[in-house]
C-alpha cells in the first residue's frame, strides 16, 4: 500500500502542475475581448463553408476494434508470463490454444481486407 | 479500517446510477456507457467479496468481466454505427421497429 | 487511516462522476466523467489489493473501451442539440421509482449480511498481484480461458461484418 502513495503523489503534483499553469495563465495573461468575429475559427480570412468536425472513415474504427480486442489478448497473456513456472506445461498449452484461436481472428481480418489501407 | 458493507453501497449506488441512465437516456450511447457502469458495479462487488474473503477466484472472474465488457462494447458499438448509417439516428425512440 | 480517506475520497468522485456522465447532454462530456469513474474505480481496486485488476481496469477500460466509444461519437460526428433532449418526463418518472426499488433491495440486502465488518487489515503476501491471477486463470480456469478467446474470435468477426463494409 505504501508503494502506491508515491503514485498519488506524483498524479497529485502533476495536476497541480497542469492545473496550476491553466490557471496562472488565465489570471496573470492578458484577456483580449471576445466578439463574435474572434471566435469564429480562422479560415484564411474566409468565411468558413461547412462544419469543422467531419465524419471519420469507417476503416478507423475497424482498426480500433482490433486493438481493443488485441489488447485483451495481451491483458490475458500477461499473468502467465508472470506465473509462467508454476502453470507449467498444463498453462503453455492452454495459453497456446488461446493464442490459436485468435489467430483465426487475425487471419479472418486479414483475407477480409480489413489491413490494407487504401 | 474500510467497511465491507460501504464497498457493497458504493457498488449499489453506482448501479443504481447505471440502471436510471440506461432507462431515462434515449441516446444509445449513453445507454451502453450505463450499462459499462453496471458491468463496473458488479466488479467492485466481487473484488470487495475476494478481498474480504482473502480469496483470489472473485479477481479472476472479475478480469473474464472485463474481457467480455471489451467484445460487447465491439460488437455494440459496430451495431450502433450500422444503424447510424442506414438511418441516421441514435436515439432509441427512433429505432422502435424491427425491420423496416 | 490514509486507506479510509483516499476510499471516501474517490468513492464520492466515482459517484459524482457516474452521475455527470448519465446526465450530461454532449456525450464527449459524459465520456470524459465516465474516465473518470473508472480511474477512481482503479484507485478503489488498488485500495483493496486488486493490483493487478486495476492495471487491467486502466488499460482496457479507460485505455481501450471508452477510446472506442470516443471514436465512434467522432465517426458519428453527433451533434450536441440532436441526442439528449430532455423530455421523456414519464420516462424518468419510471427511472427514478425503479432506481428506489432496486435501492430499497439493495439496502435490505447489505443490511441483511450483519453488523458492519470491517475487511481483514492486511491481505496475504502477493495477493492480487498478476502471478497469483495468472495462477489460477492457467490452471482452474482454463477452460473458461479458452471460452474468452472464442468469444473474442465471434467479436472481431462480428464487428467486422458489422461495421467493416467500405462505403459511404
Amino acid at each position: 500500500m505504501l508503494d502506491y502513495v508515491a503514485i498519488f503523489l506524483t498524479i497529485i503534483v502533476a495536476a497541480l502542475m497542469a492545473g496550476g499553469a491553466l490557471l496562472l495563465s488565465a489570471l496573470i495573461g492578458p484577456s483580449p475581448a471576445k466578439t463574435k468575429e474572434k471566435e469564429r475559427p480562422f479560415e484564411c480570412g474566409l468565411v468558413p463553408i461547412e462544419e469543422p468536425g467531419r465524419r471519420f472513415p469507417v476503416h478507423y474504427y475497424v482498426v480500433a476494434i482490433l486493438f481493443v480486442v488485441f489488447d485483451i489478448e495481451v491483458i490475458f497473456l500477461y499473468p502467465w508470463i508472470a506465473s509462467f513456472d508454476e502453470v507449467g506445461l498444463y498453462g503453455f498449452i492452454g495459453a497456446m490454444a488461446f493464442l490459436l484461436v485468435l489467430t483465426f481472428g487475425l487471419i479472418y481480418e486479414w483475407l477480409r481486407g480489413g489491413l490494407e489501407w487504401h | 479500517m474500510i467497511a465491507l458493507q460501504s464497498l457493497l453501497t458504493l457498488s449499489a449506488v453506482l448501479f443504481v446510477i447505471g440502471v436510471c441512465g440506461f432507462i431515462t437516456r434515449r441516446n444509445v450511447l449513453i445507454m451502453f456507457m450505463s450499462v459499462e457502469l453496471m458491468l463496473n458495479a458488479a466488479n467492485l462487488a466481487m473484488l470487495a467479496f475476494a478481498r474480504h474473503n482473502a480469496s483470489m477466484d472473485p479477481q479472476v472472474v472479475a478480469m473474464f468481466v472485463m474481457a467480455l465488457a471489451a467484445a460487447e462494447v465491439a460488437v455494440g458499438l459496430a451495431i450502433i454505427v450500422a444503424v447510424f448509417r442506414r438511418r441516421g439516428t441514435v436515439n432509441i425512440d427512433d429505432l422502435r421497429n424491427l425491420k423496416w | 487511516m490514509a486507506e479510509q480517506i483516499f476510499f471516501y475520497f474517490f468513492a464520492a468522485l466515482s459517484i459524482v462522476s457516474a452521475f455527470l456522465a448519465v446526465t450530461r447532454k454532449n456525450p464527449v462530456v459524459s465520456v470524459v466523467w465516465l474516465i473518470s469513474c473508472m480511474f477512481s474505480l482503479a484507485v478503489i481496486y488498488v485500495i483493496l489489493s486488486a493490483f493487478f485488476l486495476a492495471a487491467v481496469q486502466v488499460i482496457v477500460y479507460a485505455g481501450a473501451i471508452l477510446m472506442l466509444f470516443v471514436f465512434v461519437i467522432m465517426m458519428l460526428n453527433l451533434k450536441t442539440g440532436m441526442v439528449g433532449q430532455l423530455r421523456n418526463l414519464g420516462l424518468k418518472f419510471v427511472g427514478l421509482i425503479a432506481a428506489l426499488l432496486i435501492l430499497r433491495q439493495f439496502y435490505s440486502a447489505i443490511k441483511g449480511a450483519g453488523a458492519m465488518t470491517g475487511l481483514p487489515p492486511r491481505a496475504a503476501a502477493g495477493f492480487g498481484e498478476a502471478a497469483a491471477v495468472g495462477k489460477l486463470l492457467y490452471s482452474q480456469y482454463i477452460y473458461p480461458l479458452e471460452l474468452m478467446a472464442v468469444l473474442l474470435l465471434v467479436a472481431i468477426v462480428g464487428a467486422l461484418v458489422l461495421a467493416g463494409k467500405e462505403q459511404s
